[in-house]
């Protein structure tokens, strides 16, 4: 039924609305603007001693699977936007993994956003706020290598919130889903709220 | 490099949760022409990275005392006794600098369950010395047992943000290298020896990162909401340790040298090692050819050092004195290399003192141990392991000045666009009621309706 729904609707807003900009500002983040590599290349040549380091767990996702809400998706790669925000998946049923921080599994926080809507309807992380305390994650490698990880908390931030604790260190194997939600504020082209899921790897 | 006296004979307890002024005019004393903009992640010292540091230093020493402590013992050195004091005085630091964030009563329990595993290394190495086996299974089911209690205090102390079973694992990490070391030794596999203590070193630098994040992450406002994890914290804390080790296993081997010890070589080899790391770091900021320049000058202080050693073991005066010539001539090479390489950031003059005290300091380290004055050599190790400290910081500073673009966060400042309004309701209503409403408009032929409420919502 509401599939059905949303292709009347779709058909409606193309038809009708498809030469209007609605909200270009947010679609033109999917840019992305890699790192200059002379960071990681200093970084890794002082490191001498990465054996050291407590084993790695973590996968490069490809694919994410959350029954609780019915999301089977893609897993695409993405950096800092030149806005120094974190990039956003070019193809809105798809999530991207932010790929400087830590993988999945790995210590840390690693994040993945995904969108709670197009421009035409809902998207790959429209039901993510339903996610509760328990439900379960499983991230899945192109080899097949899966993590699974458990939902610990779920909580909205304004957007003008600084991302920097959900990204980064930690000494858990994080890995936190971000998404819009809120009231969309059409000046600004964005949601008013942003919503994060934090879980923690539970088996690999 | 100047050294910074001033701040060593603050207490730590002291230092951690109030930087002194000392080092923050420090920082501003290798500030290059007009005050540079740069964020937080280039701030080589604030308080969140000086609490790293800080931590880091004391972690690692820990290491790096733990094991000349149980060689001692094993070796029944007659500076045994001094080796273990400093131990203790160690873990008195880090008890006060819990105890400086988290209170007295904390400080007291993370100080009697610290000394603990202490403890068992010591049982170990006394029942390896009596090679009595039951007893060695003893301590290490003890400190199976230890590692659980402390992965517990801290999990709690820090509100899980150092999770037991993560602390857990780091922690059989941390007593397995120190067996490794001590086991390898008594073997004489003399080269597993050192390898292992270089990792337990470096390995501590992972446990001062994490225990400093929790803190900081615990406690955000007391830390000027700063990050431990930035690549200018992650620099100067690579300098620290390569700095700091540097002057460990000198200290080792002038010793093993003076004693005509089996893993002499070894111990050499080891401090040859962490020289071509050193020298690998300068290379990765200043290209190859300083890199190699570099080595070149530093591996001749060691060079000097062990002609030193030498010639007063075999009271050969004026191979001594031509020994310390040369330490001389060395300490203008290094200062005016620096000081070019980092564009006067590191000026030779102040770089020419701190290697006087460093070379100074390791030399009476040599002497006292060789006359038998132990109650000396050690709080020298300990001030000159200290020393090092500024010195990766120093440095660390003058690279993050002068190559700002190379420690740029790649972390977000702001949250990402992850939607595009299209189920947002035009007049303010949720998705799914103006869903419903388009649908009862469509289903009741309101086509005409539902498209004028479309066509309104770009203009809101």
């Amino acid at each position: 039924m509401k599939r059905w729904l949303f292709g009347i609707l779709t058909l409606f807003i193309i038809t009708g609305c498809a030469s209007q900009s609605i909200d270009e500002k947010s679609s033109s983040e999917t840019a992305s603007s890699p790192e200059p590599m002379t960071v990681k290349q200093a970084k890794n040549q002082s490191h001498s001693h990465d054996t050291l380091k407590d084993e790695p767990s973590g996968i490069v996702p490809a694919h994410i699977s959350i029954p609780a809400i019915d999301v089977q998706a893609k897993v695409e790669k993405t950096t800092l936007s030149k806005d120094g925000s974190m990039g956003v998946p070019q193809n809105s049923d798809h999530t991207a993994w932010f790929e400087d921080g830590p993988k999945p599994g790995d210590k840390g926080n690693a994040v993945i956003n995904g969108h709670v809507d197009n421009k035409w309807g809902p998207s790959v992380f429209y039901r993510l706020k339903e996610l509760k305390k328990g439900d379960k994650v499983i991230v899945t490698s192109s080899s097949g290598e899966k993590r699974t990880f458990e939902v610990l908390k779920v909580k909205s931030y304004p957007r003008e919130e600084k991302p920097n604790a959900f990204f980064g260190y930690a000494f858990t194997r994080n890995l936190n889903f971000i998404t819009c939600t809120g009231t969309f504020d059409h000046a600004a082209g964005t949601h008013e709220k942003r919503l994060v899921v934090f879980t923690q790897l539970i088996s690999s | 490099m100047k050294m910074k006296k001033a701040f060593l004979t603050i207490p730590l307890s002291a230092a951690l949760l109030l930087p002194t002024a000392q080092m923050a005019s420090a920082h501003e004393g290798h500030m290059h022409g007009d005050a540079k903009k740069s964020s937080s992640s280039q701030e080589v010292s604030n308080k969140a990275t000086d609490l790293r540091a800080a931590l880091d230093q004391l972690f690692s020493e820990h290491a790096y005392l733990a094991v000349i402590t149980m060689q001692k013992g094993i070796d029944g050195s007659k500076d045994f006794d001094q080796a273990a004091a400093a131990l203790n005085e160690n873990t008195n630091d880090l008890s006060d600098a819990i105890a400086s964030v988290y209170g007295k009563k904390a400080g007291k329990q993370f100080k009697e369950i610290w000394s603990s595993h202490i403890g068992y290394f010591v049982d170990y190495v006394q029942a390896t010395a009596k090679k009595d086996e039951a007893g060695k299974k003893k301590a290490v089911k003890e400190l199976d047992q230890y590692r659980m209690k402390q992965a517990d205090m801290l999990d709690k102390a820090t509100g899980g943000r150092l999770k037991a079973s993560e602390l857990e694992e780091g922690l059989k990490m941390h007593v397995n290298e120190l067996l490794k070391a001590f086991d390898s030794y008594t073997e004489k596999d003399f080269d597993t020896t050192y390898e292992t203590v270089r990792k337990s070193i470096h390995h501590m630098f992972e446990v001062g990162k994490g225990v400093s994040w929790a803190i900081t992450d615990q406690f955000p406002g007391k830390f000027d909401q700063k990050s431990v994890d930035t690549p200018a914290a992650d620099l100067r804390e690579d300098l620290n340790y390569l700095f700091s080790e540097h002057l460990a296993l000198a200290v080792v081997a002038m010793q093993k040298g003076n004693d005509g010890s089996k893993d002499f070589d070894q111990a050499t080899a080891a401090l040859n090692e962490n020289t071509n790391d050193l020298s690998d770091a300068i290379a990765s900021v200043y290209g190859k050819d300083a890199g190699k320049q570099f080595k070149t000058i530093w591996s001749s202080h060691i060079g000097y050092l062990v002609d030193y050693v030498k010639a007063d073991a075999s009271g050969d005066e004026q191979a001594k004195e031509k020994a310390v010539k040369d330490l001389d001539a060395y300490r203008m090479k290094q200062a005016k290399f620096l000081d070019q390489a980092t564009d006067g950031r590191l000026k030779a003059a102040d770089l020419e003192a701190g290697l006087k005290t460093h070379i100074d300091e390791l030399i009476k380290t040599y002497t006292s141990y060789h006359h038998g004055e132990y109650d000396q050599l050690y709080p020298t190790v300990r001030e000159a392991y200290g020393h090092m400290f500024m010195v990766g910081q120093d440095v660390a500073s003058a690279i993050v000045d002068q190559h700002p673009d190379m420690f740029k966060s790649n972390m977000p400042n702001e949250m990402p666009k992850t939607g595009m309004g299209g189920t947002a309701g035009p007049l303010g209503m949720s998705y799914e009621a103006f869903a419903g409403m388009m649908a009862s408009l469509i289903l009741a032929g309101g086509a005409v309706g539902a498209f004028f409420l479309i066509r309104r919502k770009p203009s809101n």
